[in-house]
Formats: structure tokens, sequence, C-alpha cells
């Protein structure tokens, strides 16, 4: 891991962090260009505020608060939080209708039996696409569940309850929050968009996530995952015996739910410096994630390419020093050359798709 | 780091996770609250987790990491209960499948996660026996 860590230079990460906004294309082959302007959007969003290296001021417009940059947790409250209310504002008038449900039952044995074959394929499916930087649970979820289909005995069912489907997509999905926490700290690349947020936590307590918090922090690492082991325990218990009472939730109104989610929002952005300006920020980012998600772009590039425009810029800037300016010498740089190559492939494969099949895929927006 | 000393420090870092009561009931409480956010309609592991950043900034970072992780966990766990109850869009599934799926749900993903752990007939023992339901469409 030492040895990983030191081989990790500014080209390196360079390189790396390129490879991980290209990732961004991957998503979804219809909506690759939608996520890739939204993380050049994040990427953008990271200059705001003095140049680490020249102390140029950007896009500050004489307003020094931004001096540091754009707060990250006020821009992610905003683009998470406030635009999902705004997008649930919407659908206000909506009528619920409720279905009686009979009372929850548990699987049998029976049942187990059936799903292990399914349960075992998406476990392995969920983490692998977990793995891949920010692709997400909803991915994986979609990927297990049309792989259960595909190896079922009885593909009729699907579609009405067949319990395979049920286990394919759902294990998948659950597999793939302890495969998106590999990328995010090995890495430093969010494996989704919770992942984002995640970093934006470790960074505040002035944890980079990468090659190094392996080397400097390994109880903090460690005790993430005993954390996750821990919380996957809990709600196995809770699941078993509280799935009725979890149920009731879903049916707190609207008009009760979301006033809620406001206050939360805004004090938690104003307790973070008591200034204004963050609450500005909220309210401002909301605006700007409703409308995306209302043209079709989804939130959660944006907040990937915030947090690694930061990466991107200083890891550039960086490796220009120690190359001298010869910015070409980054393609020699073995490891380097790799992950452009990585990257620039991610990029095109979209276009060659489109290219060879010359049908329009359906876009699945990235949504969490 | 050589491999013994990272042992040394990465093992006891992961069993003291599961030795610290405060650690423990703060995992619980916010697995509690993870999976109440996680089955409100459009409130996911995402805005949770953004919505309590705010409040994890003054706790110690092994406390902070762990409420967004198992917030992170649990509120996708529970997705799958609004996914199923009241069909958001975007999860592959559809219609009829509502009410006849939210039994099988409690326990399969858990089960998964811990697949290697609890074997089905151990997993079996928790449930009330049922004999197949013959409610499936």
């Amino acid at each position: 891991m030492a040895q990983v860590a030191y081989q990790f230079r500014p080209p390196e990460y360079f390189a790396l962090t390129l490879f991980g906004l290209a990732m961004l294309a991957s998503i979804s082959d219809g909506g690759a260009m939608k996520n890739l302007i939204g993380g050049i959007f994040g990427v953008w969003l990271a200059t705001i505020g003095a140049d680490q290296v020249t102390a140029v001021e950007r896009f500050m417009f004489g307003n020094y608060e931004l001096y540091e940059g754009l707060n990250f947790i006020p821009v992610m409250i905003g683009l998470f939080a406030m635009s999902e209310l705004l997008v649930q504002s919407t659908k206000i008038n909506q009528v619920i209708e409720t279905i009686k449900m009979k009372a929850v039952q548990l699987p049998s044995w029976a049942d187990y039996r059936k799903i292990r074959g399914t349960v075992a394929r998406s476990c392995g499916i969920g983490t692998f696409i977990g793995i891949l930087p920010a692709e997400g649970a909803t991915v994986a979820s979609m990927i297990g569940y049309s792989e259960a289909k595909r190896w079922s005995k009885n593909k009729h069912e699907f579609g009405k309850g067949a319990i395979e489907g049920v286990a394919g997509a759902e294990t998948a999905n659950n597999a793939a929050t302890g495969g998106a926490m590999v990328p995010t700290l090995v890495l430093g690349i969010p494996g989704s968009a919770t992942a984002a947020v995640i970093i934006v936590g470790l960074m505040v307590h002035g944890l980079r996530p990468g090659p190094y918090l392996f080397e400097q922090q390994v109880d903090k690492v460690y005790a993430i995952f005993g954390a996750m082991l821990a919380a996957n325990i809990m709600f196995l218990v809770l699941g078993l015996y509280g799935a009725k009472a979890f149920a009731r939730v879903t049916l707190v109104p609207r008009q009760i739910l979301w006033p809620i989610v406001f206050a939360l929002a805004i004090v938690g952005a104003y307790s973070l410096n008591q200034a204004m300006l963050d609450v500005y920020l909220v309210l401002i980012f909301g605006v700007v994630g409703f409308l995306m998600r209302r043209f079709g772009f989804a939130v959660a590039p944006v907040a990937i390419g915030l947090i690694l425009g930061e990466m991107l810029e200083t890891n550039l800037q960086n490796s220009l020093k120690m190359l001298d300016g010869k910015w070409w010498e980054i393609f020699t740089q073995p490891l380097a050359a790799l992950f452009l190559i990585l990257a620039f492939i991610t990029i095109m494969r979209p276009f060659f798709t489109y290219m060879s099949s010359k049908t329009k895929t359906v876009p699945t927006p990235f949504n969490e | 780091m050589d491999l013994p000393s990272f042992a040394a420090v990465a093992i006891p870092a992961f069993f003291g996770i599961f030795t610290d009561p405060y650690l423990l009931g703060l995992i619980l409480l916010t697995t509690v609250a993870g999976v109440i956010i996680g089955a409100l309609p459009g409130l996911g592991a995402t805005t949770g987790a953004a919505l309590l950043l705010p409040f994890t900034l003054t706790m110690d970072p092994v406390y902070a990491i762990t409420v967004l992780t198992t917030i992170y966990c649990s509120a996708t766990f529970a997705g799958a209960i609004t996914a199923i109850l009241i069909n958001t869009p975007g999860t592959p599934r559809r219609r009829p499948q509502r009410s006849t799926d939210f039994r099988w749900r409690s326990a399969v993903k858990p089960a998964a996660r811990l697949g290697s752990r609890l074997s089905p007939p151990r997993l079996a023992g928790f449930s009330r026996s049922s004999p197949l339901p013959s409610a499936r469409r």
C-alpha cells in the first residue's frame, strides 16, 4: 500500500482525477453528454475563489467571502436537498392512493433457497459496479435486476412480484454501497453521489481521501469499515422486526415533511460559519439544481466535478511545476499515461457504441 | 508502513467500533434515522447525508464519518421500502408487485449483505415461518 502511495505524484493524480471525471460519461449512454456538461460545470465552480498557487482572484466579483472558494457543504445541501424540495413542490397536488396491504411477512426458508444464486450473483455485480468511479447504486440495481431476469427459469413472473427480481435488484443496490467506498477512500474519487457528500465530510475534518489516507490514517479507514459492518448488522435486525413500522413512514404528508427539510437545510448551512453567504449558496444551488433536473440533467455530476475540480487544478499546477512547464511530459509518466488513455477510452465509448448500433438508447438519468 | 504494523493499527480500530458503547449507540440512532430518511418519499441517502453534514462538523472525525457512512448504508437499504410501496420512478420495477413484494424486502437485502456471515437457514430462524403465499400473482 505504501509503495502504491509513493507512485502517486501530481501527474498521476492529475491523470487519475481526469479519469474520474471521464467516468461520468459512462454512467449511461444516452445521458453521457449531459453528465459531462454537469461535471465540467462542477469543475468550473471549483475555480471560484483565489488561485491556490498564484492567488489570482477568480469569479469573486469583489466579494471576499468567496476568497477561499465555494464552501462545499452549502453547495451540496443546495444541489441535493433544496433542489429535491423544489421538485417535490411541483408534485404537491398529486393525489396519493393508498392500497391495503396484508401484514408484513418475511420470506420463508424455501424462498431463501430460491434466491440463493441470485443473491450471490447480485452481490458480485453490485460490488463491481460500486467500485467503478461515479457509478452508484441505481445503475447497480438495474443491472442486478436484468441479470436476475436473464438467469431466471421463470421469466414471466418478472414485473409481477417475482422474488428473484427484488432480490437481484436490491442485493446489487446494497452491495454497491460497500463497493462505492473503495474508489472513494483509496483514490479520493467519489464512487457515487452519496460518496461525494461523504468525501466532503472527510475533507472538513482534514482527512484527504486517497492513497495517503491508508498510509497515515489507517485507524480512521478501518473505523469506517467497522462502522459499515455494524450498520449493516443493525439494519438487518431493524429490517426484520421493524419493517411494518418503517412502511408507515412513507405515508408522512409532503406538506409536513418538506418544510422540515427546508428548515434543516437553512439552519445547517447557517450554522457552518454563521455566514449568510452559505444560506444564499443553498438557495442559489437549490434553484440551479431544480432547473438542471427540469431539463434532464442530473445534479450528482456537478457535485463530483466540484470535488474533483479542486484536485484536478492543484495537481495540474503542481505537475507543471514539477515538469518545468512541459505539460507533454505528463504523457511520459507510465501510470499517468495509463489513466489518460483510460479516460480517453471512457469518454469515447458512448460515441463508439452509438456509431455501431445507430439506435438511440433510452437515457437513464443518474439519480440516487 | 509494513504489514504487521499496519495490522497493529487497523485491527484495533476495526474492532474498536464494536467495543465503544457511545459509538454503537450513535450507529443505532443513525441507522434508525437513516432508515426513516430512506423510507420517506423523495428523501434519499444523498439528500439525507447532505442535510446531516453540518451536524457532524463538531464531532470527533471517527464519529462524523461513522454517522455519514451509516446514513449512506441504511438509507440505501430503506430506499427500497419507498420504491416498492409507492413506486418511485427510476426503479426498474413495475406497478403490480407493490404489496406482494414488500414482505420479501426486509429480509432479503440484509441477508445479501451479510450473506457470508449468516447462512439462509439461520436467517429463516428469525422469520415467522409461513407457507409460500398464494397471493403472488
